[in-house]
């Protein structure tokens, strides 16, 4: 079960589906609830733009600071409201990314947005998390209204680690799940790594940690990206678990094409692990 | 989580029995299903499909004796798996050993294999170098790596978490959650090299004692200095502790097929007289 739970504060609009979801997480384990809000630099670096460089007015760090915490005093209202036993309010002074990065070591899961184009969001923080942390992230999409994420859940299989990390890292989830599908895209292109029975073994994994899946294998022109988002579609799942790929080496992140789409485009909560 | 699949390295090496033996203690205790792999050695370029090579041919004079022993090393492991009551099942793998390990792997949670014993000769097959580094970085899930010296019997009570506030501690925490939750005695040992310890770093040591807590799992701090040499400071507390397991991150990376791990882990793997869990 997950028993701490970070999610991520802030003023922007998808925070309230934020909340509904990692209040739905703390509420069906028991877990202690951190709402992180960071200030979106260091003192430091603010001392360094106000000082010689004067890009911003001298003394308005303090105001970051007031911005971030009433941030944490709606939260820490909003997720009492919605039934939450324990609550932690956690003031970073550091940019959102690094912030939680740092934070999410010492808990089971984090929760984000997805990355969408709304200005007031950190672009880019959800696949920072996913590909430098060392815990699987939740990204909620705005229009998540609080439905159960144990009903039907579509978890993608490719064979490789990162998906690996995300079935390990979901399996609380799938062992309260109503139904999981195994969801297996293309999977002759690594023939390598599946075998002759693609998607048995884990299957059979998956079994033993008291989780019945169901194989689903799609054999598609479509992007993997896109044929996961139509399974989920089709499925009426409410939450969809998948590997998150790119490449972590270059100072900008390109991303693999399914963890794009996913992430900006999933219409249900992703887990998503690398 | 509960450890549910446990896959044990199965080999003809005089280390094997012993290894097997702790596995299916630790499934004994878990209640969890044991998974012999032995490997013929050929890699899987070589027969993508499975040992098909046909008698008599020249092929077969090479590999045969492999495949033969692989087969042997199975039975053993059939013994001590029997004898122990636990669930288990052989698998014949036509592959190299570190590369069919790294892929049965990703259907277990926990990985056990044999210390390098790099003065023990298999005859027939190239003596395993640095293999559980190799399995650390690319198995994807914990590794118990069983000591070459003689280690207890039964599992894991008194264990040394090591930490040092980094990703890979991190890892390492949730990744021994499993073996922590059975100990009756866990230290989280910090080797931090400066004395007294900023308040950042005594926040984080804080958040990793209550993570811990809130799994059932009671830490008790120790700040040592590790002087020059982390590895030798972890194995000399582990003895002063009286430790029958050692749950590290692993560091370092790996570029190309050449493994360059940290000083401290390498240490550790190489020196260890007891049970290390490792991850990465």
């Amino acid at each position: 079960m997950y028993k701490t739970i970070i999610v991520h504060v802030d003023d922007s609009g998808s925070m309230d589906a934020r909340l509904r979801a990692a209040a739905w997480l703390a509420n069906s384990g028991a877990a202690h609830l951190v709402g992180v809000a960071a200030t979106g630099m260091t003192w430091p670096v603010y001392a360094m733009l106000a000082g010689s460089l004067a890009v911003v007015p001298a003394n308005e760090f303090d105001s970051l600071r007031d911005v971030a915490r009433a941030s944490l005093a709606r939260f820490t209202e909003a997720a009492r409201a919605l039934g939450v036993a324990s609550v932690e309010e956690r003031l970073v002074e550091d940019a959102s990314r690094d912030a939680l990065l740092l934070q999410s070591r010492y808990a089971d899961l984090v929760v984000t947005s997805q990355d969408a184009d709304d200005a007031a969001t950190v672009r880019g923080l959800p696949q920072y998390l996913a590909l430098h942390g060392v815990r699987p992230v939740l990204t909620v999409p705005a229009a998540y209204a609080g439905a159960a994420l144990t009903d039907v859940v579509v978890v993608g299989w490719d064979g490789s680690a990162p998906a690996l990390r995300a079935i390990e890292g979901a399996l609380p989830l799938l062992q309260g799940a109503r139904a999981v599908r195994l969801a297996l895209v293309n999977p002759e292109r690594e023939a390598g790594l599946h075998g002759d029975d693609p998607g048995a073994d884990m299957a059979l994994y998956l079994a033993r940690h008291g989780v019945q899946v169901e194989v689903f294998t799609e054999r598609t022109a479509l992007p993997a990206g896109e044929a996961l988002l139509g399974i989920v579609r089709a499925c009426g799942a409410g939450l969809l678990v998948s590997g998150a790929y790119g490449h972590s080496r270059y100072r900008e992140i390109v991303l693999g094409g399914v963890t794009r789409v996913l992430l900006e485009r999933a219409p249900v909560p992703v887990l998503f692990a690398h | 989580m509960r450890y549910k699949t446990v896959l044990v390295h199965a080999d003809l090496s005089r280390h094997a029995p012993e290894r097997i033996a702790l596995a299916a203690d630790l499934c004994a205790e878990h209640g969890a299903h044991l998974i012999g792999a032995a490997m013929t050695g050929i890699s899987r370029e070589v027969l993508p499909n499975g040992y098909n090579v046909a008698p008599g041919s020249l092929l077969a004079g090479y590999f045969d004796p492999l495949e033969h022993a692989a087969r042997q090393a199975l039975d053993a492991f059939e013994a001590i798996a029997a004898r122990r009551g636990v669930s288990y099942e052989p698998r014949l793998v036509c592959d190299d050993v570190a590369d069919g390990l790294v892929l049965l792997a990703r259907f277990a949670d926990l990985l056990v294999v044999s210390q390098d014993d790099p003065a023990e000769s298999l005859g027939y097959a190239a003596p395993a170098v640095r293999m559980p580094d190799h399995l650390v970085f690319h198995a994807a899930r914990p590794v118990l790596v069983v000591p070459a010296a003689h280690a207890a019997q039964g599992c894991a009570r008194r264990v040394l978490l090591c930490w040092n506030g980094s990703r890979e501690a991190a890892l390492a925490m949730a990744g021994a959650l499993p073996l922590l939750q059975r100990a009756t005695h866990t230290t989280l040992a910090w080797f931090a090299p400066a004395f007294p310890v900023d308040s950042a770093s005594a926040q984080e040591l804080a958040d990793a004692l209550a993570f811990l807590k809130r799994h059932g799992v009671h830490a008790e701090p120790v700040l040592r200095d590790p002087g020059h040499d982390t590895g030798h400071a972890i194995l000399r507390l582990a003895a002063e502790l009286d430790c029958d397991l050692v749950a590290m991150g692993c560091f370092g990376h790996s570029q190309f097929s050449e493994l360059l791990l940290g000083g401290a882990s390498r240490t550790v793997l190489r020196e260890a007289a007891l049970p290390v869990l490792m991850m990465h």
